[in-house]
C-alpha cells in the first residue's frame, strides 16, 4: 500500500472495495468466456484421434498444429467459403435494417405515444418469446407452404397471380425468418433509448422553430443512436450464429449461412477442428464489428461528457 | 454430418444447442463445440489398431488380454439393465416383457447423434451396459476398448434365429463383439402423384434427381457419408469405401449441380414426414423411413401414392447403400451378463418381431417372410420394396469406416456442396 493511501486509511479500504465488485464477473468471463474460446482455439488447433479418426484438442499452444486453420483460411480466400460468409454478412445486414425499419417506430410509438397502454404494448411485443423459436419457425414453415396462408391471402389481395413456392430455397425468406424471429430484442433497447430522452428537449427545439420532421432528424433519432446501435449488436450477434431458420426454412446449399457449416462440422467426428477453425474466423470477424461498436460507445461516452 | 437412419428428430437435439446459441451471443456458434471439447482423455491405446474388414476380405476383430469374455453359466445379474440406445428406436412393450421375464428393471438413456454418444462412451464416466453401433463404427470402437468379447454361450438365439451372413458377419467374424439388430436400405422414396417417371423402371434411378422436372420438390438427405455417395452413383460409381479424387471430384460436382437445377434441398426428415406431406415428390429415403411414411399421410390423402426403389434392384447396374446396426455389450458394463440375455433376448423371434412392428426397422430374421409382412398390413402394398431380403446384401456397398484421411476429404467436399456459390 502506497504511502498516501496509508495516511487516508478509509480511501485505501476503499480503492480495494469497488475493484472487487467486478471480481464476479471477471470470475464469470474466465469460466464463460475464457475458457470456452481457449477450448475451441485448442481444438482449431488440435490433431486428429489415431483410432477414432475425431479431433481431439491440444491444450499446448507449442505444439499447436495449424494445418487445418490454414486449410480453412485458404479455402476462405480462394474457395468458395468466402461467398458464405458474405451471404451471411448480407442476410445479417439486410434483417438487421428490416428490423430496425420496422422496430423503430414501434419502439418510437410505444415510448412516447402510447400513453398507459405502453406497459401492455411491451408485454405484447415480448409474447411471442413465451413460444419457443423453433415453434415459431415451423409455424412459418406452414404459413409458407404453397397452399399456405401467406400465399392465399397474398392472391386474394392480388399482389400474386400464382402461389409463390416460398420454401425452397429463397433468399427473401430466410431473411423475413431472421427478422421475425429477432425483432423484439431490436425494440426493447430502442425503447430504453427513446424513454429517455428528455421531452423538454424536443419542445425546445419545437419552441425554437424546428418542424417535426426536422425535430426527429435533429433531435429525436441523434439521441437515439446508442440504443440503435445497441438493439443492432444485440441481433446481429445471434443472426451470426443462427443456423436454424435458414435449414427450417430453406434446407438449400444457396441460403446456407456459414454457422451451418460449423454446425455441418462439428456433427461429424473428422470435422471437429475445422468447424472450430470456421468458429475462430466467424468470432474475429464478428470482433471487428465489435470493436467499432465499443469505439462509438467510448466516442459518444466522451462527447457527452465534454 | 453423420445423420443416422434413426436420426429422425434433429430438433430435439438442436433445441439445446440454439439455446446456447442465444445465451452466448457473440461466441455464439462455438456453444455448440462445448459439447465436443470435453473428451480430451482419449482412450486410445497405441497399441491396438483398427481392423475393417469387406465383403471380399472378412476379419476376425482382435481380442486383448486386458479385455476377457465373461465367464460361461454366471447368473444374470440384479439389474438393472442400462441401454444406451437411439432415440424411438426400440419398443417400450418389448422392454416391459424383459422386465418381467428376468425381473429386472431396463433404464433406457437416448441420443440422436453417433459422434456425441461416442464421446460420452470415450469418457468412460457412463456405466451403460448396452450400445447399439452401426456396423461401420465396430472396428474403431473394438480398437478403442469400448465393447467386451461375447460369450456365446449366453447367445443360442443368434445361430438360431439370425441370417447366416449376418450372424457372423464379414466385419466381426464369429460376432466376437456384436450381434446384428436390424438391417436397413437407403433408396428412393418418391409420389406418383408429383413424379411422372416410373423411377423404379430407369436404368439408374439416382439420375431422377437431376431431372429439372422435379425442381423444387426433390430432397436429399443431410448426410454426408449418404449423400456423396448418391453424388457418384449417379456417374455409376460404386466404390464408397475410399476416397478417390476423382469420384470425390465428381460426386462433388454433381451435387452442386442440383442445388440450382433442381433447387434441391438437403433435409433429415425429408423421406418420413415431407414426403407424405406433399412438401417432396422425390426424397432420398432409407427403408425404415419409408415404412413409417404411409403414418405421417395427412388424413384424407392416398398412401397409395408412395412408391420406393432401392437402386440396385432396377434393371441397370446402380448401387445402393445396405447395412445393418447392432447390440454389444460394453466393455465398462456393471451388468454384463444381463447384457448378454438381453442381446439374446432381442434375438428372439417373437420379440424381434414385435420390436419390428413399433420400430419400423426391419430385424435379420430368418423366420420374418416378406409375403406375410404385406399381407398382415406390417408394410403397404406398394411399399413391399422397402422390404429387404439376405441377398440384397450382394448387391448393395455397405459403408465401411474411412480412414481419417479419407473421412476428412469427403467431409471436405461436403462443405463445398454445402457452400452453395
Amino acid at each position: 500500500m502506497s504511502k498516501q493511501a496509508e495516511e487516508k486509511g478509509v480511501v485505501g479500504e476503499r480503492r480495494w472495495l469497488w475493484p472487487s465488485f467486478a471480481l464476479p464477473g471477471v470470475l464469470w468471463l474466465i469460466i464463460l468466456f475464457v475458457t470456452p474460446l481457449y477450448a475451441i482455439l485448442a481444438m482449431a488447433m488440435g490433431v486428429s484421434d489415431p483410432i477414432f479418426g475425431d479431433s481431439l484438442p491440444v491444450w499446448n499452444p507449442l505444439r499447436w498444429n495449424t494445418s487445418t486453420f490454414v486449410e480453412v483460411l485458404d479455402e476462405l480466400l480462394t474457395g468458395q467459403l468466402g461467398v458464405v460468409f458474405l451471404r451471411t454478412l448480407v442476410y445479417v445486414a439486410v434483417a438487421t435494417a428490416l428490423s430496425l425499419l420496422i422496430g423503430y417506430p414501434v419502439a418510437y410509438y410505444v415510448a412516447r405515444h402510447a400513453g398507459r397502454y405502453r406497459v401492455l404494448l411491451l408485454l405484447l411485443i415480448i409474447a411471442p418469446f413465451w413460444i419457443n423459436y423453433l415453434m415459431r419457425m415451423l409455424a412459418w414453415v406452414n404459413l409458407l407452404t404453397t397452399d399456405g396462408y401467406v400465399n392465399q391471402i397474398l392472391m386474394f389481395v392480388g399482389v400474386l397471380d400464382a402461389p409463390r413456392e416460398w420454401l425452397v430455397g429463397k433468399h427473401e425468406t430466410v431473411i423475413l425468418g431472421l427478422v421475425y424471429g429477432y425483432v423484439p430484442f431490436l425494440i426493447l433497447p430502442l425503447f430504453a433509448a427513446l424513454d429517455r430522452i428528455d421531452q423538454r428537449v424536443i419542445e425546445a427545439a419545437r419552441d425554437l422553430g424546428a418542424s417535426p420532421a426536422q425535430a426527429f432528424l435533429r433531435v429525436t433519432l441523434p439521441l437515439s443512436s446508442q440504443g440503435i446501435l445497441a438493439g443492432c449488436v444485440i441481433i446481429m450477434l445471434p443472426m451470426f450464429g443462427d443456423y436454424y431458420t435458414a435449414t427450417l426454412l430453406s434446407g438449400s446449399p444457396k441460403t446456407n449461412m456459414i454457422a451451418k457449416l460449423i454446425e455441418q462440422n462439428i456433427n461429424t467426428s473428422a470435422g471437429g477442428s475445422t468447424g472450430a477453425a470456421l468458429t475462430i474466423v466467424l468470432m474475429v470477424f464478428v470482433a471487428l464489428l465489435m470493436t467499432y461498436y465499443l469505439y462509438s460507445v467510448a466516442r459518444a461516452t466522451r462527447e457527452a461528457r465534454s | 454430418m453423420a445423420f443416422h437412419p434413426r436420426e429422425r428428430s434433429p430438433w430435439g437435439r438442436c433445441m439445446s444447442r440454439r439455446e446456447a446459441l442465444r445465451l452466448m451471443a457473440g461466441t455464439a456458434a462455438a456453444g455448440g463445440l462445448l459439447v465436443g471439447c470435453g473428451s480430451g482423455s482419449s482412450s486410445s491405446s497405441s497399441a491396438s489398431r483398427v481392423v475393417v474388414g469387406s465383403r471380399e476380405d472378412p476379419v476376425k476383430q482382435p481380442l486383448y488380454d486386458d479385455n476377457p469374455m465373461i465367464d460361461s453359466g454366471m447368473e444374470p445379474e440384479k439389474g438393472p439393465l442400462r441401454l444406451y440406445n437411439w432415440s424411438d428406436y426400440i419398443y417400450t412393450r418389448v422392454l416391459k416383457d424383459f422386465e418381467k421375464e428376468f425381473d429386472v428393471e431396463v433404464e433406457l438413456t437416448t441420443f440422436y447423434n453417433l459422434e456425441e454418444a461416442t464421446q460420452k462412451l470415450r469418457t468412460g464416466k457412463v456405466d451403460f451396459d448396452v450400445f447399439v453401433p452401426t456396423a461401420e463404427i465396430i472396428p474403431k470402437f473394438v480398437a478403442g476398448k469400448l465393447l467386451q468379447p461375447l460369450n456365446h454361450d449366453y447367445l443360442p438365439n443368434l445361430k438360431k434365429n439370425i441370417w447366416p451372413m449376418l450372424a457372423d458377419p464379414y466385419y466381426d467374424k464369429g460376432s466376437r463383439y456384436t450381434v446384428p439388430y436390424t438391417v436397413y436400405l437407403t433408396g428412393i422414396g418418391w409420389r406418383t402423384d408429383m413424379v411422372d417417371t416410373d423411377v423404379a423402371a430407369m436404368d439408374n434411378p439416382w439420375e431422377a434427381f437431376w431431372d429439372p422436372e422435379y425442381k423444387g420438390i426433390a430432397g436429399l438427405y443431410d448426410d454426408y457419408r449418404e449423400t456423396i455417395g448418391v453424388g457418384m452413383y449417379k456417374d455409376g460409381i460404386t466404390d464408397i469405401n475410399s476416397a478417390s479424387p476423382d469420384d470425390l471430384k465428381a460426386a462433388q460436382n454433381n451435387l452442386i449441380e442440383l442445388t440450382d437445377l433442381v433447387n434441391i434441398r438437403y433435409t433429415i426428415d425429408g423421406a418420413y414426414s415431407k414426403l407424405p406431406e406433399g412438401v417432396f415428390g422425390i426424397h432420398h429415403a432409407w427403408s425404415g423411413d419409408m415404412v413409417y411414411a404411409p403414418y405421417y399421410m395427412p388424413k384424407g390423402d392416398d398412401p397409395s401414392v408412395l412408391r420406393y426403389v432401392w437402386p440396385p434392384k432396377a434393371q441397370g447396374e446402380a448401387g445402393g447403400y445396405v447395412s445393418n446396426d447392432n447390440l454389444a455389450v460394453l466393455k465398462g458394463a456393471e451388468h454384463p451378463v444381463l447384457g448378454h440375455m438381453f442381446l439374446n433376448y432381442m434375438l428372439d423371434d417373437e420379440v424381434a418381431i414385435k420390436n419390428f412392428g413399433w420400430n419400423g426397422y426391419q430385424p435379420p430374421i430368418n423366420k420374418l417372410e416378406p409375403n406375410k409382412l404385406i399381407e398382415d398390413g406390417t408394410i403397404v402394398k406398394n411399399l413391399e420394396t422397402t422390404v429387404i431380403v439376405q441377398s440384397d446384401f450382394d448387391m448393395g456397398q455397405t459403408p465401411q469406416q474411412l480412414t481419417p484421411e479419407e473421412d476428412k476429404q469427403w467431409l471436405d467436399a461436403w462443405s463445398r456442396v454445402q457452400q452453395g456459390g
